[in-house]
């Protein structure tokens, strides 16, 4: 118990300083607001009046939401995803002035030094996600409490898993400005590939799917574990799945232990 | 709490304010469209169906409707759309967004309805039943059908009938219905229709149709109107 209480503490310490740098950094938090607001209120409402019936028994894509809602828990993750993955700017920063070379040479195990930098870079990005819940009546998607609590736990999850994978990037690029192209490369794709802004209807047939899509766009997005994310969360807030809702849950918690695992084999390299 | 906090609390809040503020703005155009019109029309099929009724004697659907009505301050019209009772496929009922609102008058909650429309349950409960003497029909026999309630789900129903060996005959309103089975005949219809009490009746299996809850069916992308009808309900409910 001796042994335990001093990591707990630097586990909390090393939190504390990301949450506390998080907070700080305004441009972080307008970067939290504009996300949304640009994809839900412009994308969002522009899109809206294609995708709903003008005629009964006629609609292309047939979902029993509207856009907007659709769109809503995808606007979330990539919150998320960029809370996350451009977090791991601040491995670098620690990396270019030595603050992470003081902190691996103290006593703390270099286990639980990653661990209070993902917690915390989690917890930001958690806060981010949980800015757009703030936006739920604009999409017309009502909340209730245990709504609430499941995708808060979803999306510290979902963070968790991405902050680590940010750390396993980070340890790859060497520079900041580097690091900012790399991220927007690697977040934008996966996103757009993830059946976030397009449903893949699950009424369809995979015939009648590759009718409306091409056979390669939907086999990107079934091969994208982001699409499994987004949906998990989509079954949370607006109880709509495309796909068994266990894939997502099953894919957040493989990639909280394997990226964590991944990522602690390169820190402090 | 400690001074170095406060300065971060207060831009989340004041973030956070902001969002709450912007997510008052309007999605879409459907309500004001609807009071510049001054007038929120509703599609039913049958406009002498008891959940209908007059003006001045109305049933649940058109009460709950003229005080929807009169929260959002517009003229309530009803447009009755016979097509809606007569053929179990819903694109051939060619309602369109130019003619309705709303659609009502039996609309029923199922996989089929929800997957076009916005649907807001009213209360009411709707099923299928079958009219006639004795057990189950042989296979082969004309089965009458008044499909009078919209929504049901008809190519279910269809496909019962086929599995049954049933021939379906399209009826035309509910005397006809109590023509034939007071001649000996067999026909199905649902809970809603107004039939003499004397007439046998008997549950259908799930097979032919789910008993459904009734509801208003918004077009879907209506984000505003559907929420100021849904708010209107729940004040009248209250």
């Amino acid at each position: 118990m001796s042994s335990v209480l001093p990591i707990l503490r630097g586990i909390y310490g090393v939190w504390l300083r990301e949450i506390t740098r998080a907070t700080r950094d305004k441009g972080q938090l307008l970067g939290g607001v504009s996300r949304p607001l640009i994809w839900l209120l412009i994308l969002g409402v522009g899109l809206n009046p294609y995708f709903r019936g003008e005629v009964f028994g006629e609609v292309r894509i047939v979902l029993p939401f509207n856009y907007l809602q659709f769109l809503f828990p995808a606007v979330i993750v990539l919150n998320i995803m960029y809370t996350s993955i451009q977090f791991a700017v601040s491995v670098i920063w620690d990396r270019e002035f030595g603050f992470l070379r003081e902190v691996l040479v103290s006593p703390m195990p270099r286990w639980a030094v990653l661990l209070g930098k993902v917690l915390g870079g989690a917890t930001a990005a958690t806060g981010h996600g949980a800015l757009v819940l703030i936006l739920a009546r604009f999409a017309d998607v009502s909340l209730m409490p245990m709504q609430v609590v499941q995708a808060l736990v979803y999306m510290f999850a979902l963070s968790f898993a991405l902050t680590s994978f940010g750390v396993v990037l980070a340890s790859k690029v060497r520079s900041f400005e580097g690091f900012g192209v790399f991220s927007n490369t690697v977040i934008l794709p996966l996103y757009f590939a993830s059946s976030s802004v397009f449903p893949l209807d699950p009424s369809l047939t995979r015939t009648q799917l590759v009718a409306i899509y091409p056979e390669w766009l939907i086999w990107l997005i079934r091969a994208n574990p982001i699409t499994y994310a987004v949906d998990g969360l989509r079954g949370i807030l607006i109880g709509f799945n495309q796909f068994p809702p266990h894939l997502g849950y099953g894919l957040i918690a493989i990639g909280c232990v394997g990226f964590f695992l991944w990522a602690l084999k390169d820190f402090g390299k | 709490m400690k001074q170095r906090w406060k300065q971060p609390l207060r831009d989340i809040a004041v973030i956070s304010l902001g969002l709450f503020a912007v997510s008052f703005l309007p999605p879409d155009t459907s309500l004001s469209d609807v009071k510049s019109r001054g007038v929120i029309r509703l599609c039913v099929p049958d406009r002498q169906s008891p959940l209908i009724g007059a003006d001045s004697d109305p049933g649940p659907e058109l009460r709950q409707m003229q005080a929807v009505a009169a929260v959002l301050r517009v003229r309530l019209q009803v447009n009755e759309v016979p097509d809606m009772g007569r053929s179990f496929n819903p694109r051939n009922w060619q309602l369109t967004r130019g003619q309705c609102d709303l659609v009502g008058g039996g609309l029923a909650v199922t996989g089929a309805t929800r997957d076009f429309l916005t649907l807001l349950p009213n209360g009411g409960r709707i099923e299928l039943l079958r009219f006639g003497e004795g057990d189950t029909p042989v296979r082969g026999i004309e089965v009458g059908v008044l499909t009078g309630a919209a929504g049901l789900d008809r190519v279910r129903l269809s496909g019962f009938m086929r599995a049954e060996g049933w021939r379906p005959r399209l009826l035309e309103n509910p005397a006809q219905l109590a023509q034939i089975v007071r001649s000996g005949g067999q026909a199905i219809a649902s809970s809603l229709t107004e039939l003499p009490e004397d007439l046998p009746r008997h549950a259908l299996p799930p097979e032919a149709g789910d008993a459904s809850d009734l509801a208003f069916g918004l077009w879907r992308g209506d984000v505003t109107l559907t929420r100021a009808v849904r708010n209107a309900l729940e004040k009248i409910v209250s």
